[in-house]
């Protein structure tokens, strides 16, 4: 076995309530690497094509890649792999925190959750002491209190626990899973999956050590890997001020969704941005495991209608979905929606994304209080919009339609009400607009599990970085390929950043360290792989291009199974159809068909259909899916 | 786990010489390093004095020969950084790595930092920590007279 991984998983099965150590199958490393590579082979194996998500024949995978738990920068990310309740096609959720590596050190790559309990459990594993142990007593608790509870129950702070909230329970189809109280498993509804397993938590202790191939180049390459990311400028902007930096950026380019996509640009940006939160509420820096950077910021509301609040976060994206998505520029408010998202286990992208679209439905006079259950929405009312994510997280009233998603809601309501669901695949758009973004769009139409920022989302050109443009696309593709505003070589970026995210993710280390700020790139992670694996392989960039394109043609596969095809490439008639009002970017609308083609033709995917062609599933040596693909 | 890497050559935080104690719900990370003490409990306790501290620096340092694994040090650590390695029977306590820590090298933020002014730091820590904690208190007392959640 190559150093670097544990060499086990760990599988789980709920119905006979029996633990299964399985070895981890060699050949799995140079086709997949890890995390998510993993997870996408065994859920691609295991899982049969179109069953229910929240049945008992699904499966959520805990994966973890060769770096986790050591001492390179920003490797403490852990995945959740499931068939997504929200979209019901492929899903994935990476999560910062902790629990990775705790999961490495108690002995195992991976953890594997089948079956389903008859009753409320939590999963209890310290080295080999494995337990499914009763939860009765905990159901209903919030993801805090769960943590707290199960630390106590075990006389153990080390714990590691992801845990899901009542949200979770009632199988709201955007529930998160929480790990070290605010870092969420947010997207595509993995605590939906937990809460039909009745699965309350897993908690996780390991003893045991990491051990790589080379432990003194590795710790040469991981120490001078640390000191970029420390005399990064950008990355210490980020140290300081997280991802609200972005506010002021993306309002500049018009691209800070307003209004649930209405608009690009927001009047009370200012009051969310950095510049203005960090004095005002930010009383702690905090970070994930082994990170030099530290983009945690912990927040206190002094006075106004949510005074006392103290919460971790929300990122950018929280700040958007709660703040200039529904018309309010009042960081305090984001800050209360965050605690409820984290105590109650929701996604905030959704939700907020959610609560937007009945706004608006209800703004424009499509729906009424008949509909809402009396609720008078408006943009901007904090009150009420906190009040309606509580009925959401309990399931209450309106709120149990719109914990639904909004594609659902918009198909149970009719009426015309989904041209304001603004989603793709069934996952509501994040906080990016392809209209002021041409990359993004693309990005947003072909992610593997619905509209999607973390998968190729390319910011070297929403953020205008001409040189990591040129080193990394070559001089010739310039000025276009920075251009936010043409359609011009978006493939090209989309198609390379997608492949180098897909390795990130199989490590699995940040986003933050690949992207944005842009630190490191394929042919760091080509230098570090050998020393940590002992695999001469893994030390091409090339073979990881192609491990890379291997894996997005899984996922593919994977979806084309759910009967995802072209079609369902689209986006929003929003971003196509509607011009953008104003702002820098007024008047630009997106041109989805020629960036397609060129993105299904380097994919190697058909240009018709939009499915993986028989030559590029011989050429990533993917036959073997075809046994489990009628 | 820079001092796992650097005395065991292998990442394990259960064999690291220091501890973090993180408390996620309140947003606050102690690391709970080995002295300066003031008072050294381990010299004191330990019978067969293979635990001595520098009068200078008030660091102290074990001598692994000496020791008989009575276990004495570490369950009067008040950092709690002294630890029994069962596996391979030794006590695992920070050497503070010739002057010259690891941790303090790894660390970002300078939380964890070694020489004459180290007192200095975790006073202003300690302050910090004690202020936050009030300010925390403070508006707890004041939910509870108003009775909002």
């Amino acid at each position: 076995m190559a150093r670097g991984y544990m060499g086990k998983f760990l599988r789980v099965n709920l119905t006979d309530g029996i633990f299964n150590v399985e070895p981890l199958p060699t050949s799995w490393i140079k086709d997949f690497i890890g995390g998510d590579g993993f997870g996408a082979k065994l859920l691609f194996t295991e899982v049969p094509g179109r069953i229910d998500s929240l049945s008992d024949k699904n499966k959520l995978i805990i994966a973890t890649g060769p770096i986790t738990g050591t001492m390179w920068p920003m490797s403490g990310r852990t995945v959740f792999i499931s068939k997504a309740p929200l979209t019901g096609i492929w899903g994935e959720s990476h999560v910062g925190g902790f629990l990775g590596a705790e999961l490495k050190y108690a002995g195992y790559d991976l953890l594997v959750i089948e079956g389903k309990s008859e009753k409320p459990v939590y999963i209890y594993i310290e080295d080999s002491d494995l337990q499914i142990r009763d939860a009765q007593q905990l159901w209903g608790l919030t993801t805090d209190k769960l943590t707290g509870a199960i630390k106590k129950i075990h006389q153990d702070p080390d714990i590691q626990v992801a845990a899901i909230g009542p949200a979770g329970e009632r199988l709201v189809r955007y529930a998160s899973v929480m790990v070290n109280h605010a870092r969420a498993a947010g997207r595509t509804g993995m605590g939906a999956v937990l809460g039909s397993k009745n699965v309350k938590g897993i908690a996780i202790r390991g003893h045991g050590a990491v051990e790589v191939h080379d432990h003194s180049t590795f710790m040469e390459l991981a120490k001078e890997a640390h000191s970029r990311v420390r005399s990064n400028p950008q990355a210490r902007q980020m140290g300081k001020y997280g991802t609200w930096v972005l506010t002021a950026v993306k309002q500049e380019i018009g691209e800070l969704p307003t209004y649930n996509h209405q608009t690009g640009v927001f009047d009370g940006w200012e009051k969310l941005s950095g510049d203005y939160i960090r004095p005002r509420y930010t009383v702690a820096d905090r970070a994930c495991f082994g990170c030099s950077l530290g983009c945690k910021k912990v927040n206190y509301v002094r006075d106004g209608p949510f005074a006392g609040t103290l919460e971790e976060g929300p990122e950018y994206e929280g700040l958007m979905a709660f703040g200039s998505s529904l018309g309010i520029d009042d960081y305090a408010t984001t800050l209360k929606a965050n605690q409820i998202c984290n105590r109650y286990g929701m996604d905030i992208i959704s939700a907020g994304a959610t609560i937007g679209f009945a706004i608006e439905a209800f703004v424009k006079g499509v729906i009424t209080t008949k509909d809402t259950g009396g609720l008078k929405l408006s943009w901007g009312d904090r009150e009420q919009i906190i009040d309606l994510l509580q009925m959401i997280a309990d399931r209450k009233g309106f709120g149990n339609l719109l914990a639904e998603g909004s594609k659902r809601a918009a198909e149970t309501l009719g009426r015309g009400t989904e041209k304001f669901a603004i989603h793709v695949k069934g996952m509501e758009v994040s906080g990016q607009d392809g209209r002021t973004h041409r990359s993004i769009a693309l990005g947003h139409a072909t992610g593997a599990r619905g509209a999607d920022h973390l998968r190729s989302l390319v910011v070297v050109d929403q953020l205008g970085y001409e040189d990591v443009a040129a080193s990394r696309w070559g001089a010739d593709k310039l000025p276009e390929i920075i251009d936010p505003y043409t359609e011009k070589y978006k493939a090209n970026a989309v198609f390379e950043s997608e492949n180098a995210y897909c390795i990130r993710d199989t490590l699995i280390v940040c986003w933050y360290s690949v992207s944005w700020p842009p630190i490191f790139w394929m042919e760091d992670f080509a230098r570090m792989l050998p020393s940590v694996t002992g695999e001469s392989y893994l030390g091409k960039v090339e073979n990881l291009t192609k491990i890379a394109e291997r894996q997005v043609t899984l996922k593919r596969l994977f979806n084309a199974r759910e009967g995802i095809t072209k079609k369902d490439d689209q986006l929003p008639d929003r971003f196509t159809k509607e011009p953008m009002p104003e702002g820098p970017g007024k008047g630009q609308t997106v041109d989805l068909a020629p960036m397609l083609k060129d993105y299904y033709t380097l994919r190697g995917w058909d240009l018709e259909t939009g499915l993986p062609t028989k030559e590029t599933v011989k050429r990533l040596s993917l036959e073997w899916t075809k046994v489990h693909s009628e | 786990m820079a001092c796992s890497a650097h005395h065991e050559g292998k990442f394990q935080p259960s064999l690291a010489r220091l501890k973090i104690v993180r408390y996620d719900d309140i947003g606050l990370d102690v690391p709970n390093v080995c002295g300066p003490c003031e008072t050294a409990p381990c010299v004191d306790i330990c019978p067969v004095y293979a635990m001595r501290r520098d009068p200078i620096t008030k660091m102290t340092y074990l001598d692994d020969d000496k020791c008989i694994l009575c276990k004495s040090c570490v369950g009067v650590c008040v950092n709690g950084v002294i630890l029994l390695d069962t596996v391979q029977m030794r006590i695992i306590k920070c050497d503070h790595c010739d002057g010259d820590p690891e941790c303090a090298k790894a660390c970002p933020t300078g939380a964890i930092t070694y020489g004459p002014t180290a007192s200095l730091a975790s006073v202003d820590r300690h302050g910090k920590i004690i202020s936050y904690l009030k300010e925390i208190s403070r508006t707890n007392k004041a939910e509870e007279v108003s009775g909002a959640e």
